[in-house]
């Protein structure tokens, strides 16, 4: 009777050793991973035993030292899998050993196991001093029989970044937030969130680390405090204090890495006042084609819609500054009123571009080819790279244009998606990515349909 | 090399290319073109860049041909003439910092 509790812990033991081994054996299943909420609970009651036991072991002596401590290794890794895949596994770039032990990660509830896996495992890949070649397609060939989560998405994003592919990288990994919570693990959105306004801080573009630390879902303490810099440098109204920096930047691990570009936050008191306003248009003409910014292009657009000058040259001086926004990245904000309105002056260039690509998706789709989910993701992300570059311009009319060529081909892809490929996740992320660009547009059919999609798609999973 | 998106018009200003002012004739416009045609088949070096406000730049056949083209058709020289003054632009603006290796630091690398 006395042997009774250890002969059911052995037992719960070796249940749930049969239950790890089948969540790793099913790597190849198109299925979603194997979970048991019995199996759970025998982890949490036998491996915080397991540990106590192995001190026992130790504690009485003799043969019992090296069981016990064995015990507690093995033990240990099991409870806390992730943990330590993430505190030492990717430290030391050991992607694979990164994966496998975040595939043990059986206690902690998370909707995207293999996703997760996969993004801690690119993450160790990431630290090595050399990228391995073999990386990329072993972590596709993980995701390659599942249907795509934002975890996978993440990794793959990481993946290309790996290999310099920075804006590949970032249009991935932004997609993270077009999918529905119910199936993003936090970590991953926290890891997303951080990878884009790192990547953003290292380009100085700090409208984008401000963009990638606000709004929606979890942030690390690390995309705070850049987000308070972002707000520091922007001048931002809501911009912290010297002690809110201070606290933010020591509340994050290894923030004492990063203390001379706190300092240079700290220290920031804003950038010296643009040079004396130019008298002519063609001088502000000059000065913002060699250094476009947004002041010194709305001053060129200002004078040069104000000047008593052939109209052909004013046409032809906003073509250039238009050129000169593009290169910057920058939008051109040209008057309501006057001879060029900004469809003319962007020449159709843009618009024209996303004609072709949707019209090279939709007759992809037609004539049937719908089996490589990569050149799907980079078709979506395509289409939405040539729409920022329209959304920039800041103008409805515009957007709208746009959205109508971007519209069918994109929703046939999610149907697609969804009925013919088992890829539910990517086709409820491209439902909802349709569906918020239909409300920016104000497209009332456009959002009823995408709305009663979701909820088809809800009711299904 | 292509010049810059929004900069061409002003670089390929026919009279910085042929480095003519505004008030030359079409006469002298074709002499200096032609000078400049033979200087450049022969491979001289003094033929080779012609100076704007935005620095030196590489002066070609190609530009040669297309500076003359465009003084000759009494529309086009008129809009060259009017950004023929066009002046240097001032310096650069002061730009935000750029954390160049922070992924490095933060163990994204």
């Amino acid at each position: 009777m006395r042997f009774l509790p250890i002969l059911l812990l052995i037992g719960a033991a070796a249940f749930y050793a049969s239950f790890l081994s089948w969540v790793l054996q099913d790597e190849s299943s198109p299925q979603k991973p194997p979970n048991s909420n019995l199996a759970t609970a025998m982890g949490w009651l036998v491996l915080p035993a397991g540990v106590v036991f192995g001190f026992m072991g130790v504690w009485a002596g003799g043969f019992g030292v090296p069981l016990g401590i064995a015990l507690v290794v093995v033990c240990t890794v099991l409870w806390m899998p992730l943990t330590i895949a993430v505190a030492v596994a990717i430290p030391l770039a050991r992607p694979r050993i990164a994966y496998a032990l975040a595939r043990l990660s059986t206690l902690r509830a998370e909707p995207d196991p293999v996703g997760v896996a996969m993004a801690v495992a690119a993450r160790a890949a990431g630290r090595a001093p050399s990228p391995d070649p073999s990386i990329e397609p072993w972590l596709e060939g993980r995701a390659a029989k599942r249907p795509l989560t934002p975890g996978m998405v993440l990794a793959l994003g990481l993946s290309a970044s790996l290999f310099g592919h920075d804006e590949e990288a970032r249009e991935m990994i932004a997609l993270v937030d077009a999918f529905d919570d119910t199936i993003t693990d936090p970590w991953i959105t926290r890891w997303a969130h951080e990878w884009l306004a790192v990547e953003a801080a290292e380009r100085g573009d700090w409208v984008a680390v401000h963009r990638a630390t606000h709004g929606l879902g979890r942030r690390s303490t690390t995309t705070r405090w850049l987000g308070a810099v972002a707000g520091r440098f922007l001048d931002r109204p809501d911009a912290p204090t010297e002690a809110n920096l201070d606290a933010l930047w020591q509340s994050f691990p290894g923030h004492r890495k990063v203390a001379d570009l706190h300092d240079q936050a700290v220290a920031y008191t804003g950038l010296a006042s643009e040079p004396v306003a130019a008298t002519s248009p063609l001088q502000a003409h000059v000065h913002a084609v060699a250094h476009p910014t947004s002041q010194t292009l709305a001053q060129a657009v200002h004078l040069w819609s104000a000047a008593d000058v052939d109209p052909a040259i004013v046409a032809d001086a906003l073509k250039d500054l238009q050129g000169a926004a593009s290169r910057a990245g920058l939008p051109l904000r040209l008057p309501k009123e006057g001879p060029m309105c900004p469809s003319d002056v962007l020449g159709g260039d843009p618009l024209e571009a996303i004609e072709i690509a949707s019209n090279r998706l939709a007759h992809r789709l037609q004539s049937g080819d719908t089996t490589d989910r990569q050149q799907d993701l980079r078709d979506w992300l395509h289409l939405a790279g040539l729409l920022e570059a329209v959304r920039r311009h800041e103008d409805p009319a515009l957007l709208r244009l746009a959205f109508r060529p971007i519209y069918s081909p994109l929703c046939a892809l999610s149907v697609s998606l969804y009925n013919d490929r088992n890829e539910r996740h990517l086709s409820n992320a491209l439902t909802r990515w349709l569906l918020f660009l239909a409300q920016e547009v104000g497209d009332t059919r456009a959002v009823a349909l995408q709305t009663q999609n979701l909820a088809a798609s809800r009711r299904h999973a | 090399m292509k010049p810059a998106k929004g900069l061409e018009r002003l670089l390929e200003n026919p009279f910085w290319i042929l480095e003519l002012p505004i008030s030359a004739s079409p006469l002298e416009a074709e002499r200096e073109g032609q000078k400049l045609l033979a200087m450049l088949s022969v491979g001289l070096e003094a033929a080779a860049t012609y100076p704007t406000p935005f620095g030196p730049q590489p002066r070609t056949e190609d530009r040669v041909r297309q500076a003359l083209a465009v003084l000759r058709d009494p529309t086009r020289r008129a809009r060259a003439t009017f950004w023929a003054d066009a002046p240097p632009p001032g310096p650069s603006p002061p730009k935000l910092p750029a954390w160049t290796d922070l992924r490095e630091r933060l163990g994204w690398r």
